[in-house]
């Protein structure tokens, strides 16, 4: 077993642990592991693949409603609702890609807010579909095997499999094929499609699992919030706090995106309740200290730093 | 059509399209020479607001004078982070400098909130909604000073490119960086100089339109932006003649939308043309013709 | 042996000191948006709720407890209010306040239901959060429905007092969050029930500051009365451009933004003749207003408005409710709240009524103020007024 799966059922262990340990902070471990999960997703695209997207907030807000207004208006449940969501997502992403993947770094970048934007005025005007800016409630919910999906424990569970599963999937994925097509792709276009790889497919394949997961994480927040409102969902802050939870934490590794998360998420809950007003003034001063010293992400370089010196004391002691 | 009404939305496209270029042209300038995204063009102009507002509520004066302080400290602030942040980053893939500028904005956005609060701020100036009358149609007085304003600094930005040894280097280093280093052009101070005149031309927007609407935290910094940025697409790049053109375009599609079309949709109009102008046109409508990459 | 006991007995009475052992306290919950884009009015709430606070221990507390607050910040977003409702929900209070915005109380009220938790709104207008089955959740101040048959009173009162003066048609322009969507609604289907004609109805994305393409649709429309739901950014901007393109009516009505005294300071004379609906104002004639004023006044270090005095109106409920019931048990202080009838205080009186399709609302008289020379003056309903309504509202060539 490599070191990547040793690392990754410690974590297991732990978020299993967790609600044992811990059963009156649950709500805070719930935000954690989503924040994790999605900053996971993201990185599928914005770190591997080096499509810097600012417009993941779409995914959310499209997986968040169509959970919602399945179970709402047409009483399908959400089991059913999730993989609809993350099946449709997937199509926004390949419609989303085919847009503009023709745009290289920074363009690509400014396109993705530009369409993100655009997607939230469409769910605040259309009422007709997404209830409008007056949002939805989510008041009912089934209880399969008499499990009450309102409830923390219930929700936790599932955050934990979706933040866990998505480590997982990039885990494999970073071993797999596919993992080092995303990379060559992201490195130099040009040597990769000499290489003999499509850098459009990668690039549209990578987008659309990223979108897909990411919206299965709002589905399961749109259950947690249990009320739905497109200024929230499709929040173009929402996709910065994506973005640069992954980034901080480490981009293009497996575990540093959710390092991120539980650094911020931990950070921001300091500074909600010490530091009052300016909340994402950490996240400004973070991510000039990781652009600045740490480039590779702040728990990426830690860890980094930390095997350097290990192996330098176990080749001294030899 | 009522045409009175036509051509009072036209003569408003065109004013608010002239603050729009305004806002744009500093982040035009930038992105030409630098080529660097600059996401805290917006929260520049913010500053700028705040600023002519501690102007105003300290000394009494009419908001525009604060141009006279507030300029050239605009400037210093943008040689500083030019050399303390963003020269650090040349060698960087492009989209980290997009990332520091993104930190920079959250930062600037935060500390207003800390030192002003979030209320809306504004100034109540007597002349904020007198206008002239041409024939049937109204002009308000701040946008056409807003306008003037425009049109004085990028006159002023094109004699100094194009009349000046300094100005000419810019352009030397935008066009091929290490063609003018090769040449003996410091192109470091030229990217320093470059992004302390973009911050002051965001600063000049900013005191231009205190009088007009009201300065906010954090909300009006990134939809400054993004206004920047659809003006610089709508142009090309690093053009100063064509961000007038963008902006004009812009600020007639939105007027015209709104107008016409659905009023809640109209930051959608603006956008849509942007994404419209990137996937066909990426030079630009006004651009030479380059490969963007 | 006998230094010894001074010593412990020193050190008990020391420790006497620092807890008050003997005097129990009461702890309230609160959520509150002290941060973010909420703020400005999460900052006025807490005020408002100091205020109350201060009254409340100055006279002895609950049956001789003293009360305190537990604050959580919820910085404007429905997670963190979640996070901060439950924390509060495992922690010895016997009911929680909050929050202000729709998006961050709705979700709080599902929660206070689910988990049998008294919830006293903060500041939430959206009528759904007080729809049967919420029965944990009240709220003294008032919904949107109450404010949008206001403003509609208001207007039918003033048809009556003037018949010359024709008062049919109706131009709407709201911001498209939900709460002005909410108030467009009633607004619309109040209008239709009493027979006043829709001529012009446009939102806006928040965040626009360009209103004159709209302004200029209405100019054409020449609705009667303009109805407007602003927040502070966009009501300034607004008035501003209306006096720009000339857009005026018998009567100007602002919702939230025309409220807030700063209104008045940032644009000047443009404010004059703008009416809007409040729960409580400085100059409303109940026992005890005039007094509240200064001590909100004093608090907050400038002129309060209606938010504070709906802070203030939640804490003294929820000390109302704890008196009546008691006991710190949650089930009967929902109970005790349940049963708060007539209460008064010098922003309103309350009961919680089941009416209308409402479930523990408190009905509560909403007013309509003026700006009249630079300040609010409450104009409507008569009985509680302070001055005369200017109508109607002269041109804007005519001031």
């Amino acid at each position: 077993m490599s070191r990547v799966w040793i690392i990754f059922a410690g974590l297991a262990v732990l978020g299993l642990v967790y609600p044992f340990a811990m059963p009156g902070m649950l709500s805070v471990a719930v935000t954690v592991l989503l924040f994790a999960g999605w900053a996971t997703a993201w990185d599928i695209a914005g770190g591997w693949c080096g499509q810097v997207s600012l417009g993941h907030a779409a995914f959310v807000g499209l997986g968040a409603y169509v959970v919602a207004l399945g179970q709402v208006e047409l009483g399908v449940p959400p089991w059913f609702g999730l993989p609809v969501a993350a099946a449709l997502a997937a199509g926004l992403a390949w419609c989303w890609g085919r847009l503009t993947f023709s745009l290289a770094g920074p363009y690509f970048t400014l396109s993705t807010i530009a369409v993100a934007e655009i997607l939230r005025m469409v769910a605040i005007n259309e009422d007709w579909l997404t209830g409008g800016a007056i949002g939805v409630f989510i008041s009912t919910l089934p209880e399969p095997f008499g499990i009450d999906l309102f409830s923390r424990e219930a929700q936790y569970w599932m955050a934990l499999a979706f933040a866990l599963g998505t480590i997982a999937l990039v885990a494999i994925l970073s071993e797999r094929r596919f993992g080092y097509r995303m990379r060559a792709v992201r490195e130099d276009e040009n040597s990769a499609m000499a290489a003999g790889i499509d850098p459009t497919a990668t690039k549209l394949h990578a987008f659309m699992l990223s979108g897909a997961l990411t919206a299965v994480g709002g589905g399961i927040y749109g259950i947690f919030l249990s009320y739905l409102e497109p200024h929230v969902m499709f929040y173009l802050f929402l996709s910065v706090q994506i973005a640069l939870t992954s980034i901080i934490g480490g981009r293009g590794t497996v575990f540093g995106p959710a390092a991120g998360a539980v650094l911020l998420v931990g950070a921001g809950e300091i500074f909600r309740t010490t530091f009052a007003q300016a909340n994402l003034l950490i996240y400004g001063i973070l991510i000039l200290i990781v652009v600045l010293f740490f480039p590779r992400g702040l728990v990426a370089e830690l860890i980094r730093g930390v095997a350097r010196r290990r192996y330098a004391q176990s080749t001294q002691g030899e | 059509m009522d045409t009175t009404a036509f051509l009072q939305n036209v003569s408003n496209g065109f004013l608010i399209g002239g603050v729009y270029a305004l806002i744009g042209i500093g982040l035009t300038l930038v992105f030409g020479v630098m080529r660097t995204i600059n996401f805290a063009h917006g929260d520049f102009t913010v500053l700028g607001m705040y600023g002519a507002v501690a102007f105003n509520s300290a000394i009494g004066w009419d908001p525009y004078a604060a141009l006279i302080v507030a300029v050239p400290a605009a400037f210093i602030g943008g040689v500083l982070i030019e050399r303390f942040v963003l020269s650090r980053l040349v060698e960087a893939p492009p989209e980290t400098t997009l990332l520091a500028t993104l930190g920079l904005s959250l930062i600037i956005g935060n500390c207003l909130l800390l030192i002003w609060g979030p209320e809306p701020e504004s100034v109540n100036v007597p002349y904020a909604a007198t206008t002239l009358a041409v024939g049937s149609v109204r002009v308000s007085v701040v946008l056409l000073a807003a306008g003037l304003m425009t049109l004085a600094a990028i006159t002023a930005l094109w004699l100094f490119l194009s009349r000046t040894e300094t100005g000419r280097a810019v352009k030397a280093t935008a066009s091929n960086r290490l063609g003018a280093e090769l040449v003996g052009i410091d192109t470091r101070r030229i990217h320093s100089l470059v992004f302390g005149l973009g911050t002051s031309l965001a600063v000049i927007a900013g005191v231009a339109l205190i009088p007009l609407l009201f300065a906010n935290p954090t909300n009006l910094g990134p939809i400054f932006t993004l206004k920047a940025f659809v003006v610089t697409v709508l142009g090309g790049l690093g053009n100063v003649w064509a961000a007038i053109a963008g902006g004009l375009i812009l600020g007639i599609v939105e007027v015209l939308g709104t107008a016409y079309l659905a009023s809640e949709y109209r930051d959608a109009y603006g956008l849509i043309v942007f994404l419209a102008i990137l996937l066909l046109r990426p030079e630009g409508l006004f651009g030479r013709t380059t490969k963007r990459a | 042996m006998r230094a010894m006991t001074t010593v412990t007995s020193a050190v008990a009475v020391a420790a006497g000191l620092v807890a008050p052992a003997a005097h129990a306290e009461i702890s309230i919950g609160v959520v509150n948006s002290l941060s973010g884009a909420f703020a400005t009015f999460g900052e006025r709430y807490r005020d408002g709720m100091q205020v109350a606070l201060d009254e409340i221990n100055e006279n002895g507390g609950i049956d001789g407890e003293t009360v305190s607050l537990v604050v959580r910040d919820d910085a404007s977003e429905a997670r963190n209010a979640i996070t901060s409702l439950e924390e509060l929900g495992g922690m010895d209070v016997p009911l929680v306040l909050g929050s202000y915005a729709s998006s961050i109380t709705g979700p709080m009220a599902q929660i206070a239901n689910r988990r049998e938790v008294p919830l006293v709104v903060l500041g939430s207008a959206d009528d759904a959060i007080t729809k049967p089955g919420s029965e944990w959740v009240f709220r003294a101040k008032h919904n949107t429905t109450i404010i949008g048959e206001t403003y509609f009173d208001f207007f039918d009162a003033m048809r009556t007092a003037h018949p010359d003066t024709e008062l049919q048609s109706v131009g709407m322009l709201y911001g498209n969050s939900a709460f002005p969507t909410a108030l467009a609604e009633i607004a619309r289907s109040e209008a239709e029930e009493r027979g006043y004609e829709v001529v012009a109805d446009n939102s806006y994305d928040q965040g626009v500051s360009d209103f004159r393409p709209i302004l200029n649709n209405f100019l054409s429309a020449e609705p009667d009365i303009l109805f407007l739901v602003n927040y502070a950014d966009d009501g300034i901007a607004i008035i501003r451009q209306m006096a720009e393109v000339g857009l005026s009516a018998s009567i100007i009505a602002i919702d939230t933004a025309a409220a807030l005294p700063a209104y008045i300071e940032q644009t000047g004379d443009l404010s004059e003749y703008v009416v809007t609906a409040v729960d409580w104002s400085k100059d409303v004639q109940y026992e005890g207003t005039q007094d509240l004023y200064e001590r909100l006044k004093a608090q907050s270090g400038a002129e309060p408005s209606f938010y504070e005095a709906e802070g203030y109106l939640a804490l003294m409920v929820a000390a109302e409710a704890l008196r009546q019931a008691g006991s710190t048990d949650r089930t009967e202080v929902r109970e005790a709240l349940d049963g708060i009838s007539d209460f008064q205080t010098p922003v309103t009186s309350v009961t919680f009524e089941d009416y209308d399709g409402f479930q523990n609302q408190n009905p509560i008289q909403d007013l309509i103020l003026q700006i009249q020379d630079g300040a609010h003056v409450t104009i409507y309903p008569e009985e509680l007024s302070a001055g005369d309504p200017r109508f109607p509202v002269p041109a804007w060539s005519e001031r």
